[in-house]
């Protein structure tokens, strides 16, 4: 029964944390529909920078949780000025903007992965911060996984609220259901992308900062969690951002459960056979279009 | 008969676009296809040329049914059309693009070589020579047009349907495409479909006329009948309210 | 007039006669480089059969070669090196043909993303074999062929495919991938078969990181799925190919003889900085630079001789020609 209960609590706990990976990468697809492959890169930069703040100036994850999230979507805006704006302006289908776009979002995440290698070497990396052990129900778990669990639950109904309650949401929502329509309409749909990607980038940082504090992390890290935030995002469906709270929530929970089932050493093989089996038999996700 | 649809249906997720349809197309014959927007003449074109599959119905070319077949195996039966935006592939020069046409479309294996012979001809048909080695997204509308019709000749059909070729003509253009529409049937013996807009046109062209509207057929015949016929007076004006 | 008509058969030959004497005269180090070279030649231009003419972009490239590099290292010393070699190949040839049906049917950046998956999935399970079921990390190979045996295996395959590719390009089959490029619906429409094509293109293109990697196994002597499936091999396969421009049949041959002498003159030193400076190129090149360099060349008024060389490999000239 414990041994159940333990899984099941692991499985929702990485669960929260993948909703809020799949959220970000959701947003720039939902709006722009483009695929950001650099997505893992930015929650191992937040992670590293979380170490870093933590090692060298005693401050605590909790604050650089701040500051990654402002850093973060910070150069969210840098980027898409830098780089994107010029593109959508220059590209005459969307074809070829996605084409490029990937190809942009690539070269981002080896030039952060090396800067990452150059700056704090290839080997995994960890810290202690607030790893007493509490039993919750009688199952026995950390408090910095709660805590992490609690930021990124609150973070993804935040977000959620945020896309369905206010004005700034209604008009995301528009963007992601046409584009073309709201251009028309006279919405600026610039600057839901801007919005789009410092949202995005700024979640990514957070999801590194809150993995750090209890998970090893390493410069090569990103693409692992790049490929699970793809399987969440198509799984709750391409641009549905409820979708993909959801769809974390289950692959966490199924991940978990299939590696307690088979072998800790299958954990990868398993994530990928789910991503590949996803992208073949349901790309159009397993709740449809809708919120 | 040279091609026939019997009770075309095409049900889309919440909407029915195609309902019931009986269509047919003689020897020779230019049929005209009209109906307001969204009336389900797209998606007629569409299970004609294969790129969608009916709900049920079907659809014989020349003695064969060919309901379920791809449409890459359509145009070599015989039937090949052009689309409503024009597409031409733009990095192949014109005459590339014919000969995908050319090579492709005939129902026997063509070389290289003598497609490029057959691409040229019919570029020489459709009075764009003087452009074969321009690349095709250097090309304006017309010429797009032009290529569009070219490339599906080449695949030397006996059906051809044509999507809207007039649209985004000028009127000087659009009475220079008729003139090749005429051209097409009077000299290759070709059998046409056409979709169009433009209400002129299609009356000085088709043989006959079938009016879709909420994709059923509200009327067919030749096109003196059919603009006398009240549901397409309806169907298109509106009902006449008290005056 | 007449002059010029023997400067490009001349210079190929003159080009190919060095290549053939390098093993002799060069020094090993500029052997191994040059062999490097044509590795990623033969990667990129095979890369291109289904890249360049489809505009499928595949992630998964360099696991045809950690294919390959693992065939060998299973049968080293069982099987004939040359059979060993071919059988790599068309291993991947049926690998490719069983995966690409399926796959072939995904399209945009879900076929990028897919390719990719799926050579991280072969990587996982076969990282999962070695430990749990082999014991073994990884495998040493012994006695293997000399540099200079394998140089001229690398040469052989890497002209086959330059020629194959090359074929391709003014053949039906050619024709029918680059109207897939442009328009899948539009070429289906005009009796183009594009599920076979790009069935057969994907086959076709498998073959040769086939090779390479059975080659490059031997010299590499140490085999393990972390580095022979490493997906940064993919990652360069791409980035050189959009380097040199994918448009053109010898974009590949400018494209991997910049990365390599860049790789050569950075990796030793500074590995990460060769790998920033391969983003930051593939950044410029998206931003700057669409056509690669070899569409720079064909802009820019480049010496007569050279432009003949390339003349009749590079693709819009062939146009005109049409």
């Amino acid at each position: 029964m414990d041994a159940i209960a333990q899984v099941v609590l692991a499985g929702l706990i990485m669960g929260g944390v993948y909703a809020l990976i799949a959220l970000g990468l959701n947003l720039i697809y939902g709006t722009m529909r483009l695929l950001n492959v650099a997505h893992g890169e930015l929650i191992m930069f937040g992670a590293f920078a979380a170490y870093w703040m933590y090692t060298i100036n005693q401050l605590s994850p909790l604050f650089s949780l701040l500051l990654v999230a402002v850093g973060s979507a910070l150069f969210g805006i840098f980027i898409f000025f830098c780089l994107f704006n010029p593109l959508l302006k220059r590209s005459q289908s969307q074809d070829m903007m996605a084409a490029n776009s990937l190809l942009i979002f690539f070269a981002l995440s080896i030039i952060m992965q090396n800067i990452a290698v150059f700056f704090w070497g290839a080997n995994l990396r960890s810290y202690t911060y607030m790893s007493k052990v509490i039993h919750l129900a009688g199952v026995p778990v950390t408090a910095n996984r709660l805590l992490s669990f609690a930021i990124g639950v609150v973070l993804c109904l935040g977000c959620y609220l945020l896309i369905q309650k206010t004005l700034v949401g209604k008009a995301i929502r528009a963007v992601i259901q046409d584009r073309e329509c709201c251009k028309l309409m006279g919405i600026n749909v610039n600057k839901i992308y801007i919005i789009s990607f410092a949202i995005s980038f700024a979640m990514a940082g957070v999801a590194g900062v809150l993995l750090s504090m209890y998970y090893v992390f390493s410069p090569f890290m990103g693409l692992p969690y790049t490929v699970i935030a793809f399987i969440v995002v198509i799984l709750g469906g391409m641009g549905n951002v409820g979708g993909s709270l959801l769809a974390g929530f289950i692959l966490g929970l199924v991940s978990s459960v299939g590696t307690a089932l088979t072998s800790p050493g299958l954990e990868s093989v398993i994530s990928y056979l789910i991503f590949i089996l996803v992208v073949l038999f349901k790309p159009k996700g397993i709740f449809g279009k809708g919120f | 008969m040279i091609l026939q649809g019997k009770g075309l249906t095409k049900q889309f997720t919440g909407l029915l676009a195609l309902a019931d349809v009986d269509m047919c197309l003689r020897e020779n014959e230019v049929l005209g296809i009209m109906g307001p927007n969204g009336a389900g003449k797209t998606t007629l074109f569409n299970l004609l040329s294969g790129y969608h599959r009916p709900t049920r119905g079907n659809i014989t070319l020349l003695q064969t049914d060919i309901t379920f077949f791809k449409p890459y195996q359509i145009v070599k039966m015989g039937l090949a059309r052009t689309f409503q935006l024009v597409r031409p592939f733009q990095e192949l020069s014109v005459l590339q693009n014919v000969m995908v046409g050319s090579v492709f479309g005939p129902g026997r294996k063509v070389s290289m070589a003598e497609g490029e012979k057959v691409a040229l001809e019919i570029l020489e048909f459709v009075e764009l020579s003087h452009r074969a080695r321009a690349l095709g997204k250097t090309l304006n509308i017309q010429e797009r047009k032009r290529l569009e019709i070219a490339r599906a000749l080449a695949s030397n059909p006996r059906v051809l349907l044509l999507d809207e070729v007039l649209a985004g003509l000028t009127p000087t253009e659009s009475q220079e495409a008729v003139v090749l529409i005429r051209k097409i049937r009077e000299e290759k013996n070709i059998s046409i479909i056409m979709v169009e807009h433009v209400m002129k046109a299609l009356m000085e062209l088709s043989d006959r006329l079938v009016v879709l509207n909420y994709g059923r057929k509200i009327a067919e015949g030749t096109p003196d009948e059919v603009i006398q016929e009240k549901e397409v007076i309806k169907a298109y004006l509106g009902e006449k309210t008290s005056a | 007039m007449h002059m010029q008509a023997y400067v490009k058969p001349v210079a190929i030959a003159l080009i190919m006669l060095s290549l053939l004497l390098v093993p002799q005269f060069a020094t090993t180090y500029t052997t191994s480089v040059i062999l490097n070279i044509l590795m990623w030649i033969g990667l990129v231009t095979s890369w291109l059969i289904l890249a360049g003419f489809t505009g499928y972009i595949s992630l998964g490239h360099g696991a045809f070669l950690g294919i390959g590099a693992y065939f060998v290292a299973s049968y080293w010393q069982i099987l004939p090196f040359p059979i060993l070699i071919l059988l790599s190949g068309l291993i991947c040839v049926f690998v490719a043909a069983v995966v690409g049906y399926p796959v072939l049917r995904v399209k945009g950046p879900y076929f990028v993303i897919l390719t990719l998956g799926l050579s991280e999935f072969v990587k996982y399970s076969l990282v999962y074999y070695e430990v749990n079921i082999r014991g073994t990390v990884g495998r040493i190979l012994l006695r293997t062929p000399s540099l200079e045996n394998l140089y001229y295996w690398v040469l052989v395959i890497c002209l086959l495919s330059i020629a194959t590719a090359y074929l391709i390009k003014r053949s039906r089959f050619g024709l029918a991938l680059m109207s897939i490029k442009d328009d899948e619906d539009a070429a289906e429409a005009l009796g183009v078969n594009a599920a076979l094509a790009k069935w057969k293109a994907f086959a076709i293109s498998a073959f040769f990181p086939g090779m390479i990697g059975a080659v490059m196994a031997m010299r590499w002597t140490y085999i393990d799925p972390y580095t022979v499936f490493n997906p940064m091999m993919s990652f360069q396969v791409t980035i050189t190919a959009f380097l040199g421009g994918i448009a053109y049949v010898h974009g590949p041959i400018i494209g991997a003889t910049m990365l390599t002498l860049l790789s050569q003159s950075l990796w030793a030193r500074y590995p990460n900085f060769y790998m920033i400076a391969l983003g930051v190129i593939l950044i410029f090149i998206v931003m700057f630079l669409p056509q690669g360099l070899a569409g720079l060349l064909s802009k820019i008024n480049v010496p007569g001789f050279i432009k003949d060389v390339f003349k009749n490999v590079s693709s819009p000239e062939r146009r005109k020609e049409l």
